[in-house]
């Protein structure tokens, strides 16, 4: 293998990992949101659980996702998720490089979706995000046809429609009328008991629901990851396909890691709009809700189904909402939201075929020394931005329609006074 | 098409699943809370405290508690590789 493939090659395992991070910070709201709001859990101890149970979920999962790739990228991959041998390793004119390039690329687009609905404090799907980046690539590196639209398959959902889009229309669906007819149920039976009895009864409850998601969460999401550095030590030649692909220990652990870092850094701006911003939750509602993501994850997994973790927390605190008589459900905000949703594929294809096309434009290693250049400055130039406004584990839990903090003030009190 | 209609198929057993769990279990929790509430009484549920709340609280936790376990072991042996199968009481595990 070459010394440029090498450089590139560590450059798109390092990318990975950061939208293995990224991953895991847009996702902490998922499990705690609710369980935050209704003061089940400290903030601390809510990011140190679903940490903690991320990276349990990252390890024990062992089923290999070089599939997630493959069913929305034709010709690059085989059927088996394998690269076309076309792509593998340098030697003898084979364009390893290239397929780097695209996987470097797509994460890319994955990073920077991920990190703007951040800033916004949007949920959205990270795998989305990935996925879009890396069609957006493909399309870029190898045209429009060579994406897997519709699907190969007649027996399982397949393809862009069958992984991407019709999962991200139904799952919301079936997690709010699941979370909506819990959430019912409970303040039916609930009727004459004393509220504070109740509402301490089921934040308890929340510790346990909660932790449900974070595991079922720490199952699903680090596996993309592992996939996506996978394949690029098969492109890379890194890997002999002759024998039984496994994955190397070192993308398990680090991949575990670098979700559960991420989830520990809290996302505090997306779970404040989960835990706040769309609906006041209150304790049996926030039960109900985590119990419904979990459930509809767990379900949809077993069932084969593809799922974006987001969407199905997203849809269950909508539910969970509806069901308590009386409560508002700030409508202008899940529109916001599924608006997000609705673009991401595409906003992050667009940011993919865009790194792909400076990737390959520039000469050796210029093209993707530049492209992360790129992901770095917009990271910072981000993460300053959010600096603005920020929202910490102090704030996350404050009403949504609040006065802002007084920190401005406070801090021109103090500069007056020397 | 073909896409929509196993969506559509897979869907409605989703939905059953999740359901079954994700508004079942908060309906025992319900029950569960009820009972404590029973056993607790006054400001809790409104009547004279019962003690036979405590006995139906255990019973409808313990039931709770078996579902999840079932669960996790359903989640943590398919995620190591293995088949899970719930034939018997007991679930059985082949790799």
């Amino acid at each position: 293998m070459t010394t440029a493939t090498t450089v590139i090659l560590v450059m798109v395992v390092v990318t990975a990992l950061a939208f293995d991070f990224t991953n895991g910070f847009h996702d902490t709201g998922n499990a705690m949101a609710s369980s935050i709001a209704t003061g089940a859990l400290s903030p601390k101890a809510a990011v140190t659980l679903a940490a903690t149970l991320d990276l349990v979920g990252a390890l024990i999962s062992v089923k290999v996702a070089l599939t997630i790739t493959n069913a929305v990228i034709d010709g690059i991959q085989l059927k088996n998720g394998l690269p076309n041998p076309e792509y593998i390793g340098t030697e003898n004119g084979k364009q390893g490089t290239l397929l780097l390039l695209v996987v470097l690329a797509g994460l890319v687009g994955g990073i920077v979706w991920n990190l703007f609905t951040w800033l916004l404090g949007l949920p959205s799907s990270s795998s989305h995000a990935l996925l879009g980046g890396l069609v957006g690539a493909t399309i870029a590196g190898f045209g429009f046809s060579q994406v897997n639209w519709l699907g190969h398959s007649t027996e399982k959902l397949d393809g862009v429609v069958g992984k991407v889009l019709l999962p991200s229309l139904i799952s919301p669906v079936i997690a709010f009328i699941v979370a909506a007819v819990g959430t019912r149920i409970v303040f039916k039976l609930t009727e004459k008991m004393g509220e504070k009895f109740r509402e301490s009864r089921f934040r308890w409850g929340q510790v346990g629901s909660a932790s449900l998601v974070a595991l079922a969460h720490g199952t699903n999401d680090a596996q993309k990851t592992m996939g996506v550095i996978t394949l690029a030590l098969i492109a890379a030649g890194e890997i002999d396909v002759t024998k039984e692909i496994s994955i190397p220990l070192w993308v398990k652990i680090s991949a575990a890691v670098a979700i559960a870092l991420g989830t520990y850094l809290g996302g505090w701006r997306i779970m404040r709009t989960l835990g706040k911003g769309i609906v006041d939750i209150n304790a049996p509602q926030g039960f109900a809700g985590d119990t419904s993501t979990a459930s509809v994850i767990l379900a949809s997994s077993g069932l084969g189904f593809a799922l974006s973790t987001t969407h199905v927390a997203s849809g269950s605190i909508m539910g969970a909402g509806v069901g308590r008589k009386g409560a508002e459900v700030r409508w202008s905000v899940a529109g916001r939201m599924a608006s997000a949703w609705a673009i991401t594929f595409p906003a992050a294809a667009v940011v993919g075929g865009l790194m792909l096309a400076i990737g390959r434009a520039l000469p050796g290693l210029l093209g993707p020394s530049v492209v992360m250049i790129i992901v770095i400055g917009v990271s910072l130039l981000i993460w300053v931005r959010s600096r603005k406004d920020p929202v910490d584990k102090h704030s996350v839990g404050k009403d949504w329609d609040a006065e802002p903090d007084a920190a401005p003030v406070v801090e021109a009190a103090h500069h007056v006074h020397h | 098409m073909n896409n929509f209609i196993i969506a559509l198929d897979g869907a409605w057993k989703v939905l059953a699943a999740g359901l079954l769990l994700g508004a079942g279990i908060p309906a025992l929790y319900a029950l569960a809370v009820n009972g404590l509430a029973m056993a607790q009484g006054g400001e809790a549920s409104g009547k004279p405290a019962n003690p036979l709340g405590k006995a139906i609280a255990a019973v409808v936790l313990l039931v709770i508690l078996t579902v999840v376990a079932y669960g996790l072991a359903w989640l943590i042996f398919t995620s190591l590789g293995y088949s899970v199968s719930f034939s018997g009481i007991l679930p059985t595990f082949k790799k």
